[in-house]
């Protein structure tokens, strides 16, 4: 087994991720799933959905995650008035110089966070589109570049809440992870009360990984190894919901591409060099239910993607 | 996991012994009080198991509170049974007095294992059901059994039920406990008694299930063959039901009479001498083959006991198979004997004369006749007027057997169940015009021909009407007895009295399609027996060699087709399978959770099993903890084996699966 966790002249990856955990942990107590599903989220190169009801410390996690990370930060609060060129950027007539300019939009940054995603138009929503899944704005036929890294953390709350726009499941799918905060227990509310007494916990944050550095993280987590019996799991999970009959739109293959690449980024914070089907399972239902849709009857009679993708677990046969 | 956890819990509530179990005791007491007298106390007995149910006080395990019950009613039921009386039926142990008390002594050690605080962690329930499983036994070994045969069924149906109580699961060792180990004791000992009282129940019926399978099949053949011993006149016929196929005659056949023996003496009822003691001398067969060419008919004798040839009395030959020589009645030369295991085929030839006398018909001599003029001494005075009267003006033989025919005719009636007959039966047959069988009637015919001076003898044989096919099957049920008379210029002649033209049976039932499939498949399996005794070595050693290759290939069948099948499952569960050295350890370490009781679902992996089972305290209670260590520590093994690049020692993983015990 080669060493995992040093390579030479640079940080080791655990003492990384542990830096990480810390500075989010700091400021987010009593969290460690959610944490640990957004750093999956971020390890494999993806993006995520934080989806609760207001005040449980979305935009506050995805602040502090935001200033965790050395890089160009960025906020797109949305507004049902927000238009797609707020978020993408405009070309501009410079009379200065004479000629058409492009002012690029907040996307142009390392983080970003979308906040209240839904509270905006489906029109404005699309425009996040395509800087998501192709890292690239186009703006009349000028093609411009992302920067690298690119993540995108947005937070919503839930749809059937007042002056919400849904996403569109198109927008759904391109979100590889969704992850819910969930009140906190009492011990730790009362813990967060005397936190803030003083001063805003979020003020102490810092930048400690820079983007060079979650960029080689990525870049590691693409080397875990995925047996195949284990990428057969996957799909099988992922036919079970195809053929689930309170489906009515099962999880596509970008779905199975993303649960691949988050096994294997929880493989790797989990210290191992390949991915397990426990991986699998314990990252299915974050990956996984925001990506299908239930039909009216199966919705109306109480069940939730989350409880769909649930039942898919315990049923389908695990490699051994 | 919550199928584990209710499991738990219902063991928790099971203070009180479920209705089944008392059921059982109770049954086994009952047992104990129809066939010792025992009620009183069988009774106070069975209301403490009741009561048992009403109140949840129970005596403290391991305090001196239960002896203190014991104590005085031991005591006092060796008192009551062993000293008390003054004399003992059986000898020491095996005296009825030791064994009702020994039956006793558990009853009440099975009421207070009732009334006992549960063990920990365990059931009341094998040690009630084994006390009452053993109780039911002394019971059945002892006891009156016209109880018992009712009382078993219902133990029977109550324990059915009552084995929920037995489930145990095993220890950490992967051995059984001591409560397993009772369990085990108290179902083999619940089977037992249930094998003894349905054993006991079958031999008070005895008398009805041998009736019933010889109804049903007639196997039971020796003593109803009705050609033993001598004819005695009673009020039955035996053997009026038996549809047993005794022989099958094929050729050119009408209705006829076959006969076995024929009989001179009588004596009250009685013909004699019985035919074990008839006298047979050795006669080569060709003295029964006299005439030359005469329709045959073949006959297949079907049954082993009917040691006799039965042939018509005008039959020109005789002509056994497989055999020179054939045993000969001394005084009557119609009787042919030959044991030979059946089936048999013999063959006779029929005459075409109707009065022809054959080989089993030789001349009268002297001797014979006085023999078959004879009438028992001091007969009753009004048969010699009644002879008298029927006889008047006639002078011709034949006239005077017809005489006698039309009499018998006029005056009785056939009936299978004859009016029951006092003094000597023919006698009383005849002045009393009362029913009677072909038994009678011959009888009957003999003796008033004797009265007319002709001599004549009693026959006995099969009447042969039956048709099959081409040929007659003769039953059991034909068996006949007719007479047998001398004409002076003829030879003897077949006279049959009996009215409805001879037929012995018109009341008797032709055979149901049951029967007849049956027979079907008893000629098929006398066929393929004759078949296989006729193979020659080489005819047998090819046969062999097919049963050889048809077994083989269906061996290679199985294999082929599990083969595929296998594959099938494998594509069905559609992954790629782990390698062929690790899938015998993972079989293995499925079959180590299996046999702890806490097997793993298809869709749940090991480690996150393990994990269920670390907050589950009924597994934690069962298996030690470093087992469930080790079991962890080879999860992860295994899993980097499985799904990882690295290669882990098999050898580790294999140590670790004996340690546990797998």
């Amino acid at each position: 087994m080669h060493d995992l966790n040093r390579s030479a002249g640079k940080r080791a990856f655990a003492e990384v991720l542990e830096a990480l955990e810390k500075s989010l942990s700091e400021v987010i107590r009593g969290k460690a799933d959610a944490l640990r599903l957004v750093l999956v989220g971020l390890l494999a190169d993806g993006h995520i959905l934080l989806e609760d009801v207001p005040g449980t410390g979305k935009t506050t996690l995805a602040k502090a995650l935001a200033k965790s990370i050395d890089g160009r930060f960025a906020r797109i609060q949305f507004t049902p008035d927000l238009l797609p060129a707020d978020v993408t950027g405009s070309t501009y007539y410079n009379p200065k110089e004479g000629k058409f300019e492009f002012r690029p939009g907040p996307v142009f940054t390392n983080v970003l966070l979308a906040d209240e995603i839904n509270r905006t138009s489906p029109r404005t929503q699309s425009a996040l589109l395509e800087v998501m899944s192709e890292r690239q704005v186009t703006v009349d036929g000028q093609r411009q570049p992302m920067a690298q890294p690119f993540f995108v953390i947005a937070t919503q709350n839930p749809s059937e809440f007042h002056g919400t726009y849904p996403l569109p499941e198109a927008q759904l799918d391109r979100f590889m992870l969704r992850v819910s905060l969930g009140h906190p227990e009492r011990a730790h509310e009362v813990e967060i009360l005397f936190r803030q007494q003083e001063r805003e916990p979020l003020d102490a944050v810092v930048p400690v990984v820079s983007g060079a550095e979650v960029l080689e993280l990525q870049a590691e987590v693409r080397k875990v190894h995925v047996e195949t019996a284990v990428a057969e799991y996957i799909v099988a999970l992922v036919d079970a919901l195809r053929s689930d009959t309170r489906l009515r739109l099962g999880a596509s293959t970008r779905g199975s591409l993303a649960l691949f690449r988050c096994a294997q980024a929880r493989a790797r914070i989990a210290g191992r060099d390949h991915a397990q089907p426990e991986d699998v399972r314990a990252l299915a239902v974050a990956v996984l239910a925001h990506r299908v849709q239930l039909d009216t009857k199966a919705r109306y009679g109480g069940a939730t993607g989350s409880q769909v993708v649930e039942d898919a677990i315990a049923a389908v046969p695990v490699p051994r | 996991m919550h199928a584990i956890a209710l499991e738990s819990e219902r063991s928790d509530r099971d203070t009180t012994v479920s209705w089944w179990v008392l059921g059982v005791a109770g049954v086994a007491y009952l047992a104990v009080a129809v066939g010792g007298g025992q009620a009183p106390l069988m009774g106070v007995l069975g209301l403490a198991l009741i009561l048992t149910k009403l109140t949840p006080a129970r005596l403290a395990r391991g305090s001196w509170t239960a002896w203190l019950l014991r104590v005085p009613i031991f005591g006092g039921i060796v008192f009551l049974n062993v000293v008390v009386p003054d004399i003992h039926y059986g000898h020491g142990l095996y005296s009825s007095a030791v064994v009702t008390a020994v039956a006793e002594l558990l009853s009440a050690e099975l009421a207070v294992q009732a009334w006992r605080e549960r063990p920990a962690g365990g059931r009341r329930g094998p040690a009630i059901l084994f006390l009452s499983g053993v109780v039911l036994l002394l019971a059945c070994n002892t006891f009156d059994y016209r109880w018992l045969r009712w009382l078993v069924p219902l133990y029977a149906l109550m324990a059915i039920p009552a084995l929920r109580s037995l489930r145990m699961r095993k220890t950490d060792t992967g051995g059984l406990s001591r409560r397993a180990w009772l369990a085990r004791g108290a179902a083999l000992t619940l089977a037992l008694s249930i094998g003894g009282g349905t054993y006991l129940s079958l031999w008070a019926y005895r008398a009805e299930i041998s009736r019933l399978g010889r109804d049903l099949l007639s196997g039971w053949q020796r003593r109803s063959i009705g050609l033993t011993g001598s004819p005695r006149l009673g009020d039955r016929m035996s053997l009026e039901r038996s549809l047993t196929r005794m022989l099958r005659l094929e050729g050119p056949i009408e209705t006829t009479h076959l006969r076995a023996a024929s009989f001179e003496t009588y004596l009250a009822g009685r013909w004699l001498p019985p035919l074990q003691e008839l006298e047979l001398i050795p006669t080569d067969i060709s003295e029964l083959s006299v005439t030359g060419q005469h329709s045959q008919v073949q006959v297949t004798r079907l049954v082993d006991e009917l040691a006799f040839l039965p042939a018509p009395l005008h039959c020109a030959e005789v002509r056994p198979t497989r055999t020179r020589q054939v045993q000969r009645g001394l005084r009557d030369p119609g009787l042919l004997r030959l044991t030979m295991p059946a089936p048999y085929t013999y063959t006779f030839a029929f005459s075409n004369d109707a009065n022809h006398q054959g080989p089993l018909a030789p001349p009268i001599d002297t001797e014979r006749r006085s023999l078959c003029l004879a009438v028992p001494e001091g007969l009753d005075g009004r048969l010699y007027a009644l002879a008298r009267t029927i006889f008047a003006g006639k002078q011709d033989t034949r006239e005077k057997i017809a005489a006698v025919i039309g009499h018998l005719a006029a005056h009785h009636k056939y009936s299978l169940n004859a009016d029951r007959m006092h003094g000597d039966p023919v006698v009383t047959f005849l002045l009393e015009g009362k029913d009677g069988h072909c038994e009678y009637f011959a009888s009957a015919a003999v003796l008033l021909l004797r009265l007319g001076r002709i001599p004549a003898r009693y026959t006995m044989g099969f009447y042969a009407h039956e048709r099959d096919g081409d040929g007659m099957l003769v039953r059991q049920q034909d068996a006949h007895a007719w007479a047998e008379a001398w004409v002076e210029g003829t030879g003897w002649v077949t006279v049959e009295a009996t009215p409805g033209g001879g037929l012995p049976d018109q009341i008797a039932q032709a055979p149901s399609w049951a029967r007849r499939l049956y027979e079907h498949l008893h000629d098929l399996i006398l066929a393929f027996g004759d078949w296989w005794m006729n193979l020659s070595w080489l005819q047998i050693g090819l046969t062999f060699g097919v049963i050889a290759a048809l077994v083989i290939t269906y061996l290679w069948l199985r294999e082929w087709l599990a083969r595929r099948w296998a594959a099938l499952k494998v594509v069905r569960r559609s992954y790629t399978p782990a390698d062929e050295s690790l899938r015998p350890l993972g079989a293995r370490f499925e079959r180590w959770l299996k046999r702890r009781g806490f097997p793993c679902p298809e869709a749940r992996p090991w480690s996150e099993h393990l994990e269920l089972l670390a907050r589950e305290p009924d597994a934690l209670r069962r298996v030690k903890a470093e087992d469930w260590e080790s079991a962890r520590a080879f999860t992860e093994t295994y899993a980097r084996a499985r799904f990882g690049r690295s290669s882990e020692s098999l050898k580790d993983l294999q140590d670790r699966l004996r340690r546990m015990g797998g």
